[in-house]
């Protein structure tokens, strides 16, 4: 009978069924021990407890620690050496944690690796702790502790521990018989009970008594309280034996219950959300919300593990599952049921028989055959045994028989997943997984744990088989099985380097770095060397040769990939982790790496750049960039000093011009210095045509021209120079003067244009007389007179000349034009 | 093609990023940055993603007021996270606690993280990058719009950005498929193909589809005679009076003859640009005419319309387009005007003719004489330095005399800090003195490169040759018919001799060479432009250009008249838009 095992709670029912004889028993007392087992089907700890041994004597005797799977396989074993262990615990990446008495967390892999430790902080470390709980929070799995000072500090996530401090609980003063962590909304808390009040205690600093409604008068202290897997319930348990069952808030009440009995039970715990199990020693009441119970006798301890869809339940010889009965399982095998499942169920059966009842059973759901294969597609999911999940997929096959237009995938899934499943529960393999709890852990997870478990072919295999892609698939296992055969000592390096690379090197997204890395970990860098070989991406190998000291091919591979970025990460990690003259003779002979270790000094100071440049013995380059450098500088002393090293730069390489510009440079600079004194007016940094355009514009005529001969600067760029200023200025009278001086070496024109330039036709007629017939068409045109241009052109016998009048005459004046074509037809029939 | 998708792409992104700081938040962003981003996203869009207020990153700002959440979005380089590091230590200092987050762009570099730890700031921001390398900036011109890149590539030998251009080019191939023909000309060019190969082979997959037929990666380091001279077109024109940031140029209050400055997107949206943005400058001004009596007919249409049906037509429908069309055409009239006044200004016909001279490489003398006197007369120093550049890049560079004397006159006109320029542009090779060699030799040297490439590639047109401005065929109308884009020249030359094995006459002239990277290969010098692509594929001809180190609208120009002729599509893409004086500006020593 299928529901032989099934006991009534109320409306549901609940089954307790074997999953595995336990391979420990006989060798394991469960009495003698500390128990931690990890949800999901995860690994059991145990730690040989002395004061369980012993009562209350203190010994010097080493605890050992063990890990078995679920089915009781030892997996490790070790002699503690490190503090007095408080807690011990799974992480949700099943580390196993071990909380010490002085607030030290201690990180353990599975195969009891040391992984790494953190503290709970400087107040534990001092007053050591009470007691400490490991919780799953929304950012992994968490630990809180609480310090004999009564306090509560937390993390949130073991990966990365950032301390919390909790609220503290007003007027504490004694242990409190229960706390434990509820993780609601992104929020920690912590509820403890003190005697008969019960604290919920925030991270904001909050903390609220707490008054949860019940039937009864007066319930007692509160003696143990728990959460449920989902943190939506509590179970409160009181001294009068009451128990309260509710929501995590508090507010609402689903059921209470009378145990008649005062002491405290061994462990309290929500089996699923539809129940609480109360252990004593070795007795187990199962409560529902309406006062029903069940009960167990169990002929040894057991130690029990909330799972989100049940119980485990572990003891010497068993371990067993209880859970609510599945709604589904329940439609199809509850006596009586007339749901389509249960028919379909019975037609099958009786097909099987060759009986004709099955064509009755199954004319029954005609209408409703599709929903009586769904229900027997997912009661076979939450089988344990592999014939009954074989009954129900014959089920739902013959029932898809009459289907048309079934889709067939949620068949093939489940058979997919439960034989994943089945080849999982395997006692060699020990992950009791239930259909629910794959859902809620799912695929990608489960491969994880397996690789965890060094489960490697099987992974693989469950990879090949589900059709998962390579590179999420067979490539990242390949990559685990490579880390972990990297570790193995015992193998020659020269065979690992071949065995790993030819399975590994045709796999896309093989990270080769990774397992560099991890070879570099353990010791072994000239295997890590060899494999890095393998990494074709650059950005992956670099770092990692950087690491391992290997700087001279890193510097060459990060040039090889064009990628600067990479090169910048070496020369700065060169740079600070060598002598500086073996830093330069490094990237001395490799440009690339040389012009961005310039830019990069370019930009943090020029001093530098130039010592870098001196170490090139690079003089031109030295001395442009301290005349870069001297503009930075305010004083004009340091200025002027710089200057001159740079002017000392050109004479070593024989630049002798540049060497004369900046000699020059620093005369003028003195010189607009002393102008400045003077003058009262500012120079400095004008080039010298600025300065004595200046000059000129102040009539500073004097000062001008003993800079002119100081500078020799030559007579036509003076004329311009001068004519330009004084017309500027408007001193017209200078001008005309100028012009007289001498013959103008700019010719007469050069006037016209000034005048023009600051709109004084008046002044620019008075040298238009003066200029040379050559440029006069050009003035006249300037000064607006284009009759006479014509004129002077034709004169001049010149074509060109008077095309370029004619394109100048506006588009009115068309007797002009009609003139000047005319000219031009003269000069042409002339010739 | 439509390269839209890539601003959809760069959208997203940055949605993504400015959700993943919940709530209300202040975005500081780099000068550098807020043009491309205006025309990537825009302010509204911005506001939209929870953007409170907008701050310029300044290095004077020691702190920012605002909300307790705020971005940096920057280009990464080692300034602006010293500037970001400053800021967030005196705001700590000060007591006050926020939320950064750290956008880099176009992508995180090791170099800056390492300045930011250096600072101490590095646990209290989270890092991110943008992928804002190609924005669209017309429908057939992207940019990265980095005028940084120039210098740091040709003269501070920093190729930082070559992986940034290699891995825009990669993400384009993601999109359109991967090119099968490549060219690339230059060095740079050479050393980005090949980043980009790398990139490409660390991914798994090989496409078959593809929509562009060949790439040409430019480098600016082989043509620098076609940003020194001046050009000819509106658009270029406009860039060099203006300045075109990001396709948006501004027109001053006094020009426009309105109360404030007027900002003109410059795209193939506005139809009156679309005609005139590639002609000759002589001919845009006719067209504007033409074209406002045009409007002006349409608009007096309305007093002849009787009908109460008709006017409701003409106002729902003509009204609002002819508003919009008169504004532009008023705008574009105001600026042409201003470009007229400033050339006349500088006596642009002497400057023109000087250029024309070096170019045809006549009468050097006299182009020597006139640069003395555009010194002596204190020009603006860009334009001087300009012709300069041009007479060292067709001379072959200048004489020990004539490099002494000039570069005396400079220095005394606009400063010894030039000093400083003129060696970076000696390193650039864009003026550079002739060694001192026996006459012979001399004679040959200056034979060849630019005169040798000119006659081969046929640069400069032959005087007798007329070139329709009007009506272009000859890529040369870019420069007045006295030059045709060196560039512009190469691609035609590939274009048109697809069939050969290599290039390796031209290539050999040019620095760095060209390397070709074919896949499908025309059968046979006829077939040429036929078999563009392999049989089956019935894809629109489309190449790419790609500019290492910058690219003008002369040339952009040149090759929209290229694509025309021979009837393909090509897109630019280009480092950054530039014109000569924006070039050697970047290279110019500061005081």
């Amino acid at each position: 009978m299928a529901t032989a095992d099934w006991n009534p709670l109320g409306e549901t029912y609940y089954r307790k069924c074997e999953i595995y004889s336990m391979e420990w028993a006989g060798l394991v007392d469960l009495s003698k021990f500390t128990v931690a087992a990890a949800a999901y089907g995860g690994p059991i700890a145990l730690l040989k407890d002395e004061n369980k041994l012993n009562r209350g004597a203190t010994t010097n005797i080493k605890p050992v620690v063990s890990v078995y799977n679920a089915a009781g396989r030892l997996l490790s074993q070790i002699r503690w050496s490190s503090g007095r262990i408080m807690k011990m615990g799974w992480t949700i990446m099943e580390d196993l944690l071990f909380v010490q008495d002085d607030g030290v967390v201690l990180v353990y892999d599975m195969f009891l690796g040391f992984k790494r430790t953190f503290s709970m902080g400087q107040e534990a470390k001092d007053v050591k702790i009470l007691d400490a709980r490991i919780f799953t929070s929304f950012q992994g799995t968490g630990v809180a502790v609480m310090t004999t000072s009564f306090r509560i500090f937390l993390i949130t996530n073991t990966e990365s521990p950032r301390i919390i401090r909790l609220a503290e609980v007003p007027d504490l003063n004694a242990v409190p018989n229960c706390w434990d962590i509820v993780v609601m909304d992104r929020q920690v808390r912590a509820l403890v009970g003190k005697g008969s009040e019960l604290y919920i205690v925030d991270q904001g600093g909050q903390y609220q008594k707490q008054d949860p409604k019940t039937e009864k008068e007066e319930i007692g202290d509160y003696l143990d309280l728990a959460v449920s897997f989902n943190n939506k319930f509590v179970v409160l348990f009181t001294g009068k034996g009451h128990i309260w069952m509710g929501s995590s808030d508090l507010l609402n009440c689903f059921g209470e219950f009378e145990t008649k009995t005062a002491a405290k039970p061994q462990q309290l715990a929500w089996c699923g959300n539809g129940a609480v199990v109360a252990l004593w020693d070795r007795f187990l009441l199962v409560v529902g919300p309406q006062k029903y119970w069940i009960k167990f006798n169990f002929e040894c301890p057991v130690y029990l593990l909330p799972e989100v869809d049940g119980l485990r339940i572990i003891g010497n010889e068993q371990h067993e599952f209880l859970q609510r009965v599945p709604p589904v399982t329940e439609q199809i095998f509850k006596i009586g049921s007339m749901e389509p499942g249960a028919m379909l169920y019975e037609a099958n059966r009786e097909y099987q028989k060759q009986h004709q009842k099955a064509d009755e059973y199954l004319r029954m759901i005609k209408e409703r055959l599709d929903v009586a294969v769904n229900q027997c597609i997912q009661a076979a999911g939450h089988e344990f045994e592999a014939s009954k999940q074989k009954q129900l997929l014959r089920a739902a096959s013959f029932g898809k028989c009459f289907l048309t237009d079934f889709r067939p995938e949620s068949f093939v899934n489940m058979s997919q997943m439960l034989r994943v499943l089945n080849q999982v529960r395997h006692h060699t393999v020990g992950i009791p997984l239930t259909y629910t709890q794959l859902e809620h852990l799912s695929m990608p997870v489960l491969i994880d744990r397996l690789v965890l478990r060094k489960l490697f072919g099987l992974a693989i295999l469950i990879c090949q088989y589900l059709k998962i892609p390579d590179a999420e698939g067979q490539s990242r296992i390949m990559a685990h099985w490579a880390c972990y055969k990297v570790q193995q000592k015992h193998v020659d390096e020269e065979q690992l380097a071949r065995v790993i690379s030819q399975k590994l090197l045709e796999r896309p997204g093989v990270s080769f770095s990774e397992i560099a890395s991890v070879a570099l970990e353990h010791g072994r860098r000239q295997l890590a060397v060899k494999l890095l070989d393998y990494e074709p991406r650059a950005s992956e190998q670099v770092p990692l040769l950087l690491k391992m000291g290997q700087l001279q091919p890193s510097l060459n591979k990060a040039i090889e990939s064009g990628d600067t970025d990479l090169v910048y990460t070496v020369l700065l990690h060169l740079r600070d982790n060598q002598e500086p003259s073996q830093f330069y003779m490094m990237i001395h002979t490799m440009p690339i790496a040389f012009s961005l270790f310039i830019q990069y000094c370019r930009h943090q100071n020029l001093v530098l750049v130039e010592k870098m440049w001196e170490q090139e013995d690079n003089q031109a380059e030295i001395a442009y960039t301290k005349i870069v450098r001297s503009y930075g500088e305010d004083t004009m002393d340091i200025r002027t000093k710089i200057l001159e090293e740079s002017s000392h730069c050109f004479h070593r390489v024989g630049n002798i011009f540049a060497e004369k510009q900046v000699e020059e440079q620093i005369k003028l600079l003195k010189h607009q210095r002393k102008l400045e004194d003077e003058m009262g007016l500012s120079f400095v940094d004008m080039s010298l045509q600025q300065t004595l355009h200046k000059l000129t514009l102040e009539g500073a005529h004097m000062a001008a021209d003993k800079l002119r001969k100081e500078f020799k600067v030559p007579d036509k760029r003076w004329w311009w120079m001068r004519a330009m200023a004084l017309a500027e200025s408007g001193d017209w009278a200078e001008l005309e003067k100028f012009s007289k001086s001498k013959k103008p070496p700019i010719g007469m024109e050069a006037f016209v244009d000034v005048c023009m330039k600051h709109h004084n036709k008046q002044e620019a007629l008075k040298y238009l007389s003066r200029v040379l017939p050559d440029h006069k068409v050009k003035a006249l045109v300037k000064v607006g007179q284009l009759r006479e241009a014509a004129e002077q052109a034709a004169e001049n016998k010149n074509e060109d000349e008077l095309i370029y009048v004619l394109g100048k005459v506006k588009v009115a004046d068309k007797q002009l034009a009609d003139n000047i074509r005319q000219k031009i037809e003269q000069l042409g029939s002339r010739r | 093609m439509d390269l839209h998708e890539i601003k959809r792409i760069l959208k997203d992104h940055l949605t993504h990023l400015l959700e993943s700081m919940p709530d209300q938040k202040d975005l500081v962003i780099d000068p550098e940055l807020t043009k491309p981003l205006d025309r990537v996203a825009g302010i509204a869009f911005l506001k939209e993603h929870g953007v409170d207020k907008i701050f310029k990153l300044e290095p004077s700002q020691k702190s920012l007021p605002g909300r307790g959440k705020r971005i940096y979005l920057v280009r990464a380089n080692m300034l602006n996270m010293k500037y970001i590091a400053d800021q967030i230590t005196a705001e700590r200092r000060l007591g006050q606690t926020r939320e950064y987050i750290v956008i880099m762009v176009p992508r995180r570099l090791h170099v800056c993280e390492v300045i930011l730890e250096n600072e101490g700031v590095f646990g209290h921001v989270t890092l991110e990058e943008f992928r804002l390398d190609l924005f669209p900036l017309d429908t057939d011109l992207l940019s990265l719009e980095m005028h940084s890149l120039f210098k740091s590539f040709y003269l501070e030998g920093d190729y930082t950005h070559i992986h940034t251009v290699a891995s825009s080019l990669v993400t384009l191939q993601h999109l359109y498929g991967r090119i099968p023909n490549v060219y690339a000309i230059g060095k740079l060019s050479k050393m980005t193909y090949d980043l980009m190969k790398t990139m490409h082979d660390h991914e798994e997959g090989q496409q078959t589809k593809f929509s562009i037929g060949q790439l040409y990666i430019i480098d600016r380091e082989v043509d620098f005679v076609t940003p020194m001279c001046t050009p000819m077109t509106y658009e270029a024109l406009l860039d060099e009076t203006f300045g075109i940031e990001c396709g948006v140029i501004e027109l001053g209050a006094e020009i426009v003859g309105k109360q404030q400055n007027v900002k003109m997107l410059l795209t193939s949206n506005d139809p009156i640009y679309t005609e005139i943005r590639d002609c000759h400058f002589s001919s845009v001004f006719p067209f504007l005419s033409a074209k406002a009596k045009e409007l002006h007919a349409i608009h007096e249409k309305k007093n002849s319309l009787t009908s109460i049906g008709d006017l409701k037509n003409f106002v729902t429908q003509d009204l609002g387009r002819l508003k919009q069309q008169q504004a532009a055409l008023s705008h574009h009239i105001s600026a042409c005007e201003h470009i007229m006044k400033t050339k006349m200004k500088q006596d642009f016909e002497s400057a023109i003719r000087a250029e024309h001279n070096l170019l045809e490489g006549s009468e050097t003398r006299e182009c020597i004489a006139y640069m003395e006197n555009t010194l002596y007369r204190q020009d603006p120093y860009l334009s001087s330095l300009r012709l300069l550049c041009l007479l060292s890049l067709t001379q072959n560079g200048l004489t020990p005399r004539d490099y002494k004397t000039l570069k005396t006159d400079f220095l005394h006109s606009h400063g010894f800090e030039h000093l400083a320029t003129f060696f970076s542009l000696k390193k650039l090779g864009m003026l550079v003195e002739q060694e001192q060699t026996s006459k012979v030799a001399a004679v040959k040297l200056r034979r060849s490169q630019f005169r040798q490439l000119a006659n081969k590639l046929g640069l400069v047109p032959k005087s007798g040759e007329e070139v329709m401005t009007k009506n272009p065929t000859d890529v040369s109308y870019v420069f007045g018919a006295a030059y045709a884009p060196l560039t512009v020249k190469i691609v035609e030359y590939i274009l048109q001799h697809e069939a050969l094995q290599s290039f390796e006459d031209i290539g050999r002239m040019l620095p760095g060479g060209i390397h070709t990277h074919v896949k499908y290969r025309a059968a046979s010098k006829g077939a040429a432009k036929t078999t563009f692509l392999p049989v089956g594929q019935h894809s629109p001809r489309t190449v790419l250009v790609y500019f290492l180190g910058g690219c003008t609208f002369s040339e952009v120009a040149a090759l929209r008249t290229l694509a025309q002729r021979e009837k393909l599509q090509i897109i630019v893409a280009t480092t950054a838009m530039i014109t000569g004086p924006s070039l050697l500006d970047s290279v110019c020593e500061r005081k």
